[in-house]
């Protein structure tokens, strides 16, 4: 991928207060850039803010900051994405000065002065080692139908079924941690025992309890992975119970070499600092 | 979770109500042993003569569980629409000839269901079951309705995830229906299953993080066995396609099949570098399944990025491909790649019509499959090998033609780092919306778009689960032209045209076929009509207020007749076509079902 001409673009690593002007012409272009690529995209916005399943967003009148937080922040109960956290927050405003410039109205007078929050790209990475950031990839890795992800939200990203290994690595060596994942039977986190249910029908359901409320019991179903949440009615259940058990899957030594268990093991000590 | 409507308790007890009656029927099923209705019949032909009372009568009696053996011979109970396509055999086509060439005049409404969901407008395929319709909306809302009322029985709503894929909308285009539960993908990439008689979730699964992978669940799903099988947007994302099957009854994951071969597999050396990560392959509409060869059909989307592919060298599989599978474990048996190395963003993506044909002298049992590059291919279904492929337009430059054994001739590939006139547009030389065919006509009818655009080319790098298309696009109109599209009825074998229905904008909803001598569809402004299945000639039309983009369907209730259509406008390419129409700004958006009939004094 080295010959590609990378996108003046998620370069935004100074942290410090930082007045932009929304007409420069830098701005604008690193702002067409970036719509180009996020927005007018396929169904979007059309190019150049035309208008396709999303609105038109040239010859209109924009107030800065209302055009800013829509785009940070996203319209709820539309398709409309918040890019915050995504994009760096520099980047989103290079959006916004871009559709400014589309305007039928620029905005006259230049240089309003912008302060940079210190939100960053998704790509940012934080203050990770580099194996860590590895183990990082590994641990969301797409590729694999088994990985941790599936069950771990970590980093704002994966599914909460398991615990926040964050908090559970706390204080735990590398040893450890190497153990939990290659012998997951060795310890239980607290509050993670395995659910059991015996149904009318004969089925037995073990897992990670959900919820539960007077009528109905929700279970993630440890028999697969990714765990199917099944919603039990209680008078479908013959007898319910817990036991000293974890759900997490065996065989993760199967999904992932040594080696990468340790850089996992890397990751998950260092986000548990 | 249900969301609970404000009238539940009125619902409740119509449930409770029907649940009495299924309760019974099933009971008598029970004593009559399994639904053999179809095998008592004997052949389809024959059933085609019988009246419809006969056949209402022993479908109530085999108004049993929707199982395997129902769906398998859905075409032995027209009285239903039991499946996405009508059937396995995906033709869109009804037995039912109540309604017909010579009273169609005297259609009209008897009912209309509004979702109250407008973002996304309404691309449903209902399905109905024994007298209910089950109909997906945008956002994931699912509605048990009367099928001969409208009434509401029970009422869905998936919990609104905090994000969503932006690129691949909201709406939803149908369910599936079996073993009691009613299955649907959702717009944050999960399963879930209702039960079918009180709308309370029975299990839900995440088929892979859509905040991560970019990716959600637009089609309806198929149940082929105990599985129930779906497929997944994601084409125009660094994202890496798949098809997974799940446990009916439990959604337990039971095989994934990966669009894109990963290292070691065959196929994965049609691919430079890293580039199969992120290589799109898209499986975003329906599959399908023959019993008969016990084979899986899914047809693969484009390869990612759309238009940049200097970075995927090689032919790219299985995107712009057919594959079959073994549908009890995911195994690939055969493939056919249409569009080696695409670079236009023509997925393959669409309906396959199962359809037994006489191919130039020689009986063959055929796969139909239109694409978005504005091409019909036909293919032997047993073995995936090339037949036939013909235009259904003539803004086409793209290629020059197609070979007699189905090679390219011709590629004009936009060039990277410049714009470069394109036909037919990104929304395809046919949108995803589904043609029927009629065994009465031997024809197949689909629409066609004639559209163009500037697309200009860029250099890309993936992002995982971000858009992925390496370049964007201008609408354009067509050379010798006002842009436009066409309703068309063709030879399935040679193409040839038999007539043509002209539309000013463009045609974005499926067809229905039925044994009535006619084919519905609907148009952009909101008029749904049926023409004529020999002619062509418009017979009838009614204004539903929104515009079409769903798939009608045709059922029977008590010994009547009904069609339903969806109605209302919003969608990707609803969207895209105000830059080619201004006014189409205005066409309003919408998301309801119309029902119609004839007057009851016409029996």
């Amino acid at each position: 991928m080295t010959r590609l001409a990378v996108y003046p673009l998620l370069a935004a690593t100074c942290l410090a207060a930082q007045s932009l002007d929304l007409s420069s012409p830098e701005l604008i272009a690193d702002g067409s850039a970036l719509f180009a690529q996020n927005c007018a995209v396929g169904y979007c916005h059309g190019s150049e803010g035309r208008a396709a399943r999303g609105p038109a967003l040239r010859d209109r009148v924009w107030e800065p900051r209302d055009l800013y937080r829509v785009t940070a922040d996203g319209l709820p109960g539309t398709s409309m994405p918040g890019w915050k956290g995504i994009l760096a927050d520099r980047d989103v405003w290079a959006v916004v000065a871009y559709v400014l410039s589309l305007s039928s109205e620029p905005p006259a007078g230049a240089g309003a002065v912008i302060e940079l929050g210190p939100a960053e790209g998704r790509t940012a990475g934080a203050e990770l080692s580099a194996e860590a950031l590895r183990g990082k990839e590994l641990f969301f890795d797409l590729t694999r139908q088994r990985r941790c992800g599936v069950c771990h939200r970590l980093d704002g990203m994966g599914t909460a079924i398991g615990p926040n290994l964050a908090v559970a690595a706390r204080g735990k060596s590398r040893e450890d941690l190497m153990r939990a994942i290659t012998n997951p039977q060795a310890e239980v986190a607290y509050g993670f025992e395995q659910a059991w249910l015996e149904l009318r029908s004969g089925e037995r359901i073990e897992g990670v309890l959900a919820d539960e409320t007077e009528s109905r019991v929700r279970i993630f179903d440890a028999a697969a992975v990714p765990p199917p949440l099944r919603t039990v009615l209680k008078r479908e259940i013959r007898e319910q119970g817990t036991r000293e058990r974890s759900s997490m899957p065996d065989g993760l030594d199967r999904t992932y070499a040594a080696e990468e268990i340790e850089l996992i093991v890397t990751y998950l000590r260092e986000m548990s600092r | 979770m249900a969301m609970l409507p404000h009238d539940f308790g009125v619902d409740r007890a119509r449930v409770a109500a029907r649940g009495a009656i299924s309760w019974f029927q099933e009971t008598l099923a029970l004593d009559r042993g399994p639904p053999t209705l179809g095998a008592a019949l004997g052949p389809v032909e024959h059933m085609l003569r019988l009246s419809l009372g006969a056949i209402l009568a022993a479908a109530m009696l085999s108004a049993a569980e929707v199982d395997f053996e129902r769906l398998n011979e859905a075409d032995r109970e027209p009285a239903n629409w039991l499946t996405y396509y009508g059937t396995y055999k995906s033709w869109r086509y009804s037995p039912l000839d109540q309604i017909d060439r010579s009273n169609i005049a005297k259609l009209q409404p008897v009912w209309a269901f509004e979702s109250g969901v407008t973002d996304g407008g309404m691309q449903s395929a209902p399905l109905v079951i024994d007298g209910v319709m089950y109909v997906s909306a945008a956002w994931n809302r699912v509605f048990a309705l009367d099928a001969a009322t409208g009434e509401r029985l029970w009422s869905y709503a998936y919990p609104e995830p905090e994000t969503i894929p932006g690129t691949y909308g909201t709406w939803n285009r149908g369910v599936a229906v079996a073993y009691g539960l009613v299955f649907m993908g959702t717009l944050d990439n999960h399963v879930v299953a209702l039960d079918r008689r009180t709308g309370e979730e029975a299990w839900r699964v995440e088929v892979e993080n859509s905040e991560q992978c970019g990716c959600n669940i637009t089609s309806a799903p198929l149940v082929v066995k105990d599985l129930v099988i779906t497929g997944v947007t994601g084409g125009d994302s660094a994202h890496r396609g798949y098809v997974n099957a799940f446990d009916a009854r439990t959604g337990r994951h039971r095989w994934r099949f990966w669009a894109i071969p990963g290292p070691g597999e065959p196929g994965h050396e049609t691919w430079s570098g890293e580039s199969w990560k992120y290589g799109g392959g898209s499986t975003w509409i329906t599959g399908t399944y023959d019993p008969e060869l016990d084979l899986l059909y899914w047809a693969i989307g484009n390869p990612a990025a759309d238009f940049y592919g200097e970075e995927r060298e090689g032919d790219n599989l299985y995107t712009d491909s057919v594959v079959a599978l073994d549908p009890d474990t995911g195994e690939l048996q055969w493939h056919y790649q249409q569009i080696p190395h695409d670079v236009w963003d023509y997925d393959t993506a669409y309906e396959m019509v199962l359809l037994d044909l006489d191919v130039r002298g020689q009986q063959r049992r055929t796969l139909l499959n239109p694409s978005k590059s504005g091409y019909v291919w036909l293919l032997d279904r047993e073995n995936g090998e090339f037949l036939a492929a013909w235009p259904l337009v003539e803004s086409s430059n793209w290629i020059e033609s197609i070979g007699p054994q189905g090679q390219l001739i011709g590629r004009n590939e936009p060039a990277v780092g410049e714009t470069s006139f394109i036909c037919p547009a990104i929304g395809g030389g046919r949108s995803w919306n589904h043609g029927a065919y009629s065994p009465d006509t031997g024809w197949f009818y689909s629409t066609g778009l004639e559209w163009c655009q500037n697309v200009t080319v860029r250099a890309e790098e993936p992002r995982e689960g971000m858009p992925f298309f390496g370049g964007e696009f201008e609408m354009a109109h067509p050379r010798d032209g006002p842009a436009r599209s066409h309703l068309s009825a063709y030879d399935p074998v040679t193409g040839a045209r038999r007539w043509r229905y002209e539309h000013k904008y463009p045609l974005l909803a499926s067809q229905l076929a039925t044994a009535g001598g006619l084919v519905f569809s609907g148009d952009a402004t909101g008029r749904f009509f049926a023409l004529d299945a020999e002619s062509g000639r418009e017979l009838w039309s009614f204004r539903t207020g929104s515009g079409h983009r769903g798939s009608a369907v045709t059922y029977a209730v008590d010994g009547r007749q009904y069609v339903a259509t969806p109605s209302g406008w919003g969608s990707a390419l609803a969207g895209l076509t105000t830059q080619l129409w201004p006014e189409a700004a205005d066409f309003p958006s919408g998301s309801s079902v119309f029902a119609f009939a004839l007057p009851e004094d016409n029996e």
